[in-house]
């Protein structure tokens, strides 16, 4: 239904995805409702400057550009942690256990990382990463680009030995740190 | 007469304390301490000479606030010395440094004189949030630290940890003492006991009661007929008593009862109270609490009802039995009592139950939810269709009928179930779904009840694809879901399939107003939206060629 809807960088179309979401304003069959597309497109692993143009033409033909500040690192956070407090406690993990987060947004990796595919052998990235678990360092196992998800790094951490509790997990890639949910660690 | 301690929201907040005649027509005094710091007043108590000692959350001139980048935080609570005249004596800060609950501020929750003229702080974290946690550098939110000085204020090098659930402190003259849970408690709670430090005489904050078995009354789970607290406890003015427990050896939450603020030092009056027992949340709407002197008080509670529970019988989809000529045939029945707002929570208490119809035998007639029993139903003798039995069950005196139906015969079913089947304005369209017999074949006819659509074919038997063909152009505005119904005729019976339509009006065009993301890095993952809506979702997959 996009019809000739392209993205391009630098003359390139960008690999994309599109997400239909319908709204219901009351609930139920027969609320109100309306249609949202949400568009996802990956940037090239190889890009450079300080800010990137994404042209974008729509299904009437219709040209918009939008221009993208580039980071070394925007990390954003995609996984389902819990975000605040649930009960029963949603993700439970003991001292010494792994914990996986998932994130985009890592910016260049240190070998060339395929474009709109998803990674078949171990891929890096180039940005240092930090994790905490409820302030403290968390011991990072790996971070590599998935083999399922494109654009999409699975971040293992160890946690810490830290009291029983519910903590804040959070990721420091590139100089940002972003939160990323939460864990329970139990005995 | 003794305010609070209040916020200076001017300028800097800065704790202050006054003092006001006993006709609270006149201010005596009204000093702030802790001058250059920010700092909240949270605990006070004066002793027999007049002297005021107050306490609060503070930050000393200087100091790091809590920086993200780095983890570090300096945190402070402040301790000072008020003269009957209004002189500050002394006021002293009292710093925490902790790399791991950097978003935590240090509450003085209570001050206590000792016999030995020693100043003792009760100091938790955020209050709402007492903590299970073992260490010095957490009990600031796990537990209540207990730090002592002397008569001029400095530190005597005393200290106590009541680790735990501990969340609440008081002070009298010659005591201070802590509230809250013993770690060690078993997997069902027993009992509730109140650590007592220092001097303090022992309080037992019996919780007993809440362990008796549970009685379901028109939705009442809970009846604590008694929680009391001995003499000596004192909620004070404008402060939270929070007591929780813990289950062991989880980290669930087992009971947790919350009572508001308190708006007097000393008061009868009903304040909102919450009780969780075992992750089940109970609103309790009032608390009453008695105040048999100046420096105690009794909590008398209440009687909390469950929130949005219910009790009910699995499966509610018919039963089905292929014949009239059949054998009686066994069904699974589940019992059950669950918390209805969520859904995950199972309450688990013995239940009666028994069939009010004859024709329906249960196996047993009691056990304890969540349950499963059998169920024999004898059909001979019985025509097609449905039949409803009911079963009573009981849970304390709390008792409830539901009704089970049974289909005898064989009944068209729909496969896939009807969901909004998305068309294009305009444009006609076509689905298809299947008939299908619940038992032996069925022949069954078709009739559209709906103008712009149509069905083929007409007749068949099952099992049938059958193919609807929609009519847009003649739908009603789009503003919300049509429906068309097509009625399905067998066996004597008539059954109505309805199929929601979501009309879509393409083309999309997109609009940079609605671009979710500013800045990205090389590989990232970037999701606008296109169509001007609300945004519901975002992707977080990329599909390669597309």
């Amino acid at each position: 239904m996009l019809g000739a809807c392209t993205l391009r960088v630098n003359g390139s179309p960008l690999p994309i995805q599109l997400i239909q979401s319908i709204t219901n304003s009351y609930g139920g069959l027969r609320g109100s409702y309306g249609i949202t597309y949400f568009i996802t497109a990956q940037l090239p692993y190889d890009l450079e400057g300080p800010s990137t143009a994404v042209e974008i033409e729509d299904s009437l033909g219709k040209r918009n550009t939008l221009t993208l500040k580039l980071k070394p690192a925007v990390p954003e956070f995609k996984d389902d942690l819990p975000t605040g407090p649930s009960y029963p406690p949603a993700l439970l993990r003991r001292t010494g256990e792994e914990l996986i987060v998932r994130l985009s947004g890592l910016g260049q990796t240190t070998i060339p990382a395929p474009w709109g595919d998803v990674a078949t052998i171990p891929i890096e990235p180039a940005a240092p990463i930090e994790a905490f678990v409820g302030g403290k360092k968390a011991k990072i196992l790996s971070v590599e680009l998935s083999t399922t998800e494109v654009g999409i790094f699975n971040v293992h951490m160890q946690i810490p030995e830290i009291a029983r509790d519910l903590h804040t997990v959070s990721i420091r890639a590139g100089g940002t740190l972003i939160a990323t949910g939460f864990v329970t660690v139990v005995e | 007469m003794l305010p609070a301690i209040k916020q200076n929201e001017i300028q800097v907040r800065q704790a202050f304390a006054s003092k006001l005649s006993t006709d609270l027509q006149t201010v005596v005094y009204d000093v702030n301490f802790g001058t250059g710091s920010i700092a909240t007043g949270t605990a006070l108590i004066v002793d027999q000479a007049g002297n005021l000692y107050a306490a609060g959350m503070a930050r000393p001139p200087g100091s790091q606030i809590f920086n993200l980048s780095n983890g570090i935080t300096s945190g402070a609570v402040i301790l000072a010395r008020i003269l009957p005249d209004g002189k500050v004596d002394f006021d002293r800060f009292v710093e925490f440094t902790s790399d791991e609950f950097a978003y935590t501020d240090r509450r003085p929750v209570g001050i206590g004189i000792g016999p030995d003229s020693r100043i003792w702080l009760g100091i938790t974290g955020p209050a709402g949030f007492p903590r299970n946690l073992p260490s010095l550098d957490q009990v600031a939110i796990s537990g209540v630290l207990l730090r002592s000085f002397l008569p001029n204020g400095d530190a005597a090098g005393g200290e106590t940890i009541v680790p735990g659930l501990a969340s609440a402190a008081f002070g009298t003259n010659g005591r201070i003492s802590v509230v809250g849970i013993n770690r060690n408690l078993p997997t069902t709670m027993g009992s509730a006991t109140v650590e007592a430090v220092d001097s303090l005489s022992a309080i037992v904050f019996d919780l007993n009661s809440i362990n008796a078995p549970a009685v379901i009354a028109d939705y009442d789970i809970l009846n604590i007929d008694e929680l009391n607290i001995a003499p000596g406890f004192r909620v004070r003015n404008g402060k939270q008593l929070h007591l929780q427990m813990e289950r062991a050896a989880q980290m669930n939450y087992v009971a947790a009862l919350s009572v508001g603020n308190v708006f007097a030092d000393n008061l009868t009056g009903k304040l909102p109270a919450t009780i969780t027992i075992d992750n089940k949340l109970l609103s309790a709407s009032m608390l009453t609490i008695l105040v048999p002197g100046a420096q105690g008080l009794t909590v008398i509670p209440i009687q909390p009802r469950v929130r949005d529970a219910y009790l009910g019988i699995d499966p509610l989809e018919p039963f089905e039995l292929p014949g009239t000529s059949e054998q009686p045939s066994t069904f699974r029945i589940s019992v059950y009592a669950k918390e209805l707002d969520g859904g995950w929570v199972d309450f688990n208490f013995p239940f009666q139950v028994t069939s009010q119809t004859p024709w329906l035998r249960l196996e047993s007639n009691e056990g304890t939810t969540p349950f499963e029993l059998r169920a024999t139903v004898d059909p001979k003798g019985f025509k097609t269709g449905i039949y409803k039995a009911s079963v009573k069950i009981s849970i304390g005196t709390f008792t409830q009928t539901q009704s089970l139906s049974f289909v005898v015969g064989p009944i068209p079913r729909v496969q896939p179930n009807p969901y909004p089947i998305e068309v294009l304005v305009g444009k006609p369209a076509t689905h298809k779904f299947t008939i299908q017999s619940s038992s032996s074949p069925l022949d069954f006819e078709l009739m559209a009840q709906t103008p712009w659509l149509d069905v083929s074919p007409k007749t068949g038997r099952t099992p049938q694809e059958v193919t609807v063909t929609v009519d847009p152009k003649s739908m009603p505005p789009q503003d919300y879901l049509p429906v068309g119904s097509i009625v399905i005729k067998s066996n004597g019976n008539q059954t109505i399939v309805n199929h929601y339509y979501l009309p879509l009006n393409p083309p999309i065009v997109f609009s940079p107003d609605t671009i979710l993301q500013k800045e990205a890095a090389p590989g990232s993952l970037f999701t606008f939206i296109a169509a001007p809506a609300a945004a519901m979702l975002q992707s977080t997959r990329v599909s390669p060629g597309r």
